[in-house]
């Protein structure tokens, strides 16, 4: 029975999805690992399934099931819509018969084998990992970590795994729906990509399994509460507990700051994001300029603003006018921009 | 916390427009302490963002290495007054960037930034580290190694400034080595006429470097044994790699594999492994006793010592422990050079996640290879390198024995020219002597010393010293570097100077499993009082066998009893005692072990 994995990226993320998946096949060489890229390559660079050692499947976000395809990866910016592909890569998975999946962020590294997790699936049916497991103890922590799980979900969706049984494919199917049509940053209306969509599931479904071991999804928003350790047998323990997966969220002086502010003198921390960077360099391509996303401009290498996608997203004339917003022609979305938000357009 | 500076304003509608200018005058002046990259993302904004006005400089701005010298960039036209809130908020989010180096940049920003300030015209650079500083953000120190207050300290330096060890061994592959060919008929001679004059008698002993030439614990054991063998009539031909690498010698070097030569003392040059296994299988064998003693693997190649093996066919072959370079090829057991390890199972997720992990498998089977084909006497110098090799290592073995390097001979009256008694600065109650002694290296401990230094520098209670062959570049204020070299005339040099300079208290706070340190036992017949971390390995096992000082359980609890007076009260109640007195007597490394 082969686990399936996948990954959701935009090419700026080839490097770390690089990492994740061969720290992946590096405990669980039998898995199917899948990565979704919501981008086209950019010139000059050659993506080739063939040629990556630790990807089995590619799966391209304009292949997917989805309606008027160009339109809705236009509603989106690229946090966005990297987190709305993976409603339908998780049901098409399913569908297909894929008995067992994860999912697991491109910024996140595997550490130990995640055996327990599918052990788990045998009996419950959604794997989801909170992102903090204790109370913190100071102000500032309270409103980094606490706060923040309440406004941008309580639990993290760097991580799901799903069985492929009735209350995984009920889940599956709902998650899809919502995120095809409300998977965006707004806060003020109470969304949060796919991530606060999730803080429903265990009241709307059965075999949810909450994962209380502080051995996965460690990262900066639990880090106060726990402390890794290496002892001399080499393996890698957070609060005594096998540390099986690190999400690097926000690799960069963010990150760094996050980091030092909740690992304080835990060296330990420091050289695990040591080994995540000289990591990440080295699966890096020279050819993927920073920050690179397709989706990102119009066919004129216009940068698309933010208001423009919303613009776009909240009017059903719009987009039944502009059915591929990012062409620019003299009767696209682009040129209606421009007559009437200049400086969108800009 | 630095005010915002509200003089002169200005109407709002030029504000947006100023802001962006003096940003980006901004980004300008601090373009130089910006990695290449950063600084060509920088230009082009600047170009976007000043316009005609200042135009976008192409050359020269940014530095072409991450440690390279400021560059004059370009100065802006005069402006207006840069709000210091501005300059605050762009220099703490610089060093949260680049935590790596920023007391450097920042100093060199603030050496140049000195003229910038002017023409910044209010942004005054040293007023605003000042306000950092007061934040716990003291970025204006000289120096970037211990001066950062990092939550681990130097070790965040280390951590960033850590290459992969791939990048480390093609550099050392691909660094130009002087050669100096060997005349190979005059070394061919000179062997013959050494063997002959010791009826054949030999050693051949294999370490990574010229010990002849370069100053340490290894060299001096090199030093000991030669004297001895030549004492005892055996000719001592020594081996080093001419290429150093810090690793093993990769399988693409093995074709043009290149020996220094030592004879007897004497350096012949440099010879290709090939010619050397043609002369010493021509010239050895022809009776007398032939040893093979293998002090340092780093550099060589195992398929190649295991032909010298066949070669020159020993009566017995040695392997030294003076490092556990047979466990890693992090020889000192340093997870990403900060943490020790303890040498876990190669697949272990610790070996995963440090930058010579993947290294480790490769490493261990050219080894396992050596070991099965050579039948060592492995030697450890401590029984706590003994034990922790015994416990790592699955490598097959003859014989493994521990031979220290030393003796310490109780004395009761110090040796002549000594002073009567060390310490007498703590009886009086003045300062104590706190020392480092030897090479300022960061897994000996130099870092943990200058930290507590750093610290404590002006404190009445302490003054620092450095004993050793160079004085650290990185030294901090307030250390006095006293010079002394260890050569073949005089083993007894750092101990000595312990005694002239009243080193009251050594700090050798190694922070890898020491498998000897001379200094330790140079600073005890010195009379020091010896302060070391539990992670020492020998100097710790040495302090408590001979109860000449503390260990401490991590450098939280040294700082602590520095801070607290616990260890100035100790060492002067301690140093007040009738203390016995050694002296260090040298062994004589293999030669003893074939006597």
């Amino acid at each position: 029975m082969t686990v399936h994995c996948f990954t959701s990226i935009s090419f700026s993320y080839l490097a770390k999805a690089r990492v994740l998946a061969s720290s992946v096949k590096r405990y669980h060489p039998d898995w199917w690992m899948v990565v979704c890229v919501t981008d086209l390559p950019p010139p000059g660079f050659n993506f080739r399934i063939e040629a990556e050692d630790f990807f089995d499947e590619v799966i391209w976000a304009h292949d997917l099931p989805i309606e008027a395809v160009q339109a809705w990866l236009f509603k989106h910016d690229v946090v966005e819509v990297c987190t709305a592909v993976k409603g339908p890569v998780l049901r098409s998975l399913l569908n297909r018969g894929a008995k067992k999946v994860f999912y697991l962020d491109p910024d996140i590294a595997v550490l130990a084998p995640l055996t327990p997790m599918v052990e788990w699936l045998d009996n419950d049916s959604i794997l989801l990992t909170p992102h903090q497991l204790e109370p913190d103890d100071t102000v500032q922590a309270i409103k980094d970590n606490e706060i923040g799980s309440l406004i941008h979900g309580i639990y993290n969706l760097g991580f799901l795994a799903v069985n492929n049984d009735a209350n995984g494919l009920a889940f599956a199917d709902w998650w899809d729906e919502r995120l095809r049509q409300f998977c965006y940053d707004d806060k003020a209306r109470g969304l949060f990509v796919d991530q606060k969509w999730c803080d429903h599931v265990p009241a709307m479904f059965d075999g949810v399994k909450v994962v209380r071991d502080p051995g996965y999804n460690v990262a900066s928003w639990n880090l106060s509460r726990r402390r890794i350790s290496i002892p001399a047998s080499g393996d890698i323990l957070v609060n005594g507990k096998p540390l099986r997966f690190y999400h690097f969220t926000k690799l960069g002086p963010i990150g760094d700051a996050m980091t030092r502010r909740y690992a304080g003198d835990n060296v330990e921390v420091y050289e695990i994001w040591s080994w995540y960077k000289r990591a990440v360099d080295e699966f890096s391509e020279a050819q993927i300029p920073d920050g690179y996303w397709h989706y990102g401009h119009f066919s004129n290498q216009r940068p698309i603003h933010k208001q423009a996608r919303v613009l776009y997203r909240s009017s059903p004339e719009l987009q039944s006018t502009y059915q591929n917003p990012f062409e620019v022609t003299k009767s696209s979305f682009y040129t209606w921009l421009r007559k009437n938000h200049r400086k969108l357009a800009a | 916390m630095v005010e915002i500076d509200r003089s002169n304003p200005m109407p709002a509608r030029h504000l947006r427009r100023h802001w962006k200018r003096q940003t980006s005058r901004l980004m300008l002046s601090i373009a130089p302490i910006l990695p290449e990259s950063f600084s060509a993302r920088m230009r082009r904004r600047m170009a976007k963002a000043m316009g005609d006005a200042h135009p976008p400089v192409d050359r020269p701005i940014g530095i072409e290495t991450p440690r390279a010298s400021i560059i004059k960039a370009k100065r802006p036209k005069s402006g207006r007054d840069l709000p210091n809130w501005i300059l605050y908020l762009c220099l703490r989010v610089l060093a949260q960037q680049y935590w790596v180096f920023p007391a450097q940049r920042l100093y060199k920003f603030r050496k140049s930034a000195n003229k910038r300030a002017v023409l910044l015209n209010g942004g005054n650079v040293r007023q605003v580290l000042q306000e950092m500083a007061h934040d716990g953000l003291d970025y204006s120190r000289r120096r970037p190694s211990y001066g950062f207050d990092h939550p681990i300290g130097f070790r965040a330096n280390m951590l960033v400034n850590l290459r992969p060890f791939e990048l480390q061994i093609a550099d050392s592959i691909h660094r130009p080595v002087k050669r100096q060919p060997i005349n190979r008929s005059n070394f061919i001679a000179a062997l013959n006429i050494a063997l002959s004059k010791s009826d054949g008698a030999g050693v051949l002993a294999l370490s990574h470097d010229n010990y002849r030439t370069n100053v340490g614990g290894l060299q001096l054991c090199l030093l000991i044994e030669e004297a001895a063998f030549l004492n005892r009539n055996t000719a001592y031909i020594h081996l080093y790699p001419a290429r150093s690498v810090s690793a093993l010698a990769p399988q693409e070097m093995l074709s043009n594999f290149e020996f220094g030569v030592t004879l007897n003392g004497e350096w012949f040059g440099h010879i290709l492994a090939r010619d050397l296994l043609e002369d010493i299988t021509a010239v050895t064998g022809k009776g007398g006793r032939f040893f093979m003693a293998v002090h340092s693997l780093l550099g060589h190649s195992t398929e190649i010592t295991a032909r010298l093996y066949h070669a020159c066919a020993p009566e017995r072959a040695f392997f030294w422990l003076h490092d556990y370079f047979s466990l890693c090829p992090a020889y000192t057991l340093m997870r990403n050079t900060v943490s020790p390890c303890g040498a876990p199972p190669p697949e272990s997720a610790g070996c995963g996640i440090c930058h010579v992990g993947r290294h480790r498998t490769l490493h261990l089977n050219r080894l396992r290879a050596l070991f099965s084909e050579i039948p060592f006497t492995v030697v450890a110098p401590s029984r706590s390198a003994l034990d922790l090799w015994q416990r790592a290592s699955d490598l097959a073995f003859s014989v493994a024995l521990i031979q220290e390097h030393c003796e310490l001979h109780q004395t009761s009256e110090p040796g002549v020219g000594q002073p009567p008694s060390v310490g007498l600065n703590a009886q009086d109650g003045s300062r104590l002597n706190i020392g480092y002694l030897g090479l300022p290296m960061l897994h000996k401990g130099w870092s943990v010393f200058a930290e507590v230094a750093r610290e404590l520098v002006g404190h009445p209670d302490f003054s620092f010293h450095h004993l050793g062959k160079a004085k650290s570049r990185e030294a901090p204020p307030g250390i006095a570097f006293t010079p002394v070299t260890i050569s073949s005339g005089d083993w007894a040099a750092m101990s000595a100077a312990v005694r002239s300079k009243r080193i009251d208290i050594a700090m050798l706070c190694s922070l890898w499993p020491e498998t000897y340190n001379f200094t330790a036992f140079e600073a005890l017949t010195g009379g020091a009082f010896i302060l070391t971390l539990e992670s020492s390995g020998n100097i710790a096992a040495m302090v408590r066998d001979h109860n000449c000082g503390m260990v401490f359980g991590d450098e939280k609890a040294l700082r602590k009893a520095f801070t607290d007076g616990s260890l100035v009260r100790e060492v002067r109640d301690r140093l007040r005692r009738n203390r016995p007195r050694y002296e260090l007597v040298h062994r004589n490394m293999t030669a003893d072990l074939v006597a």
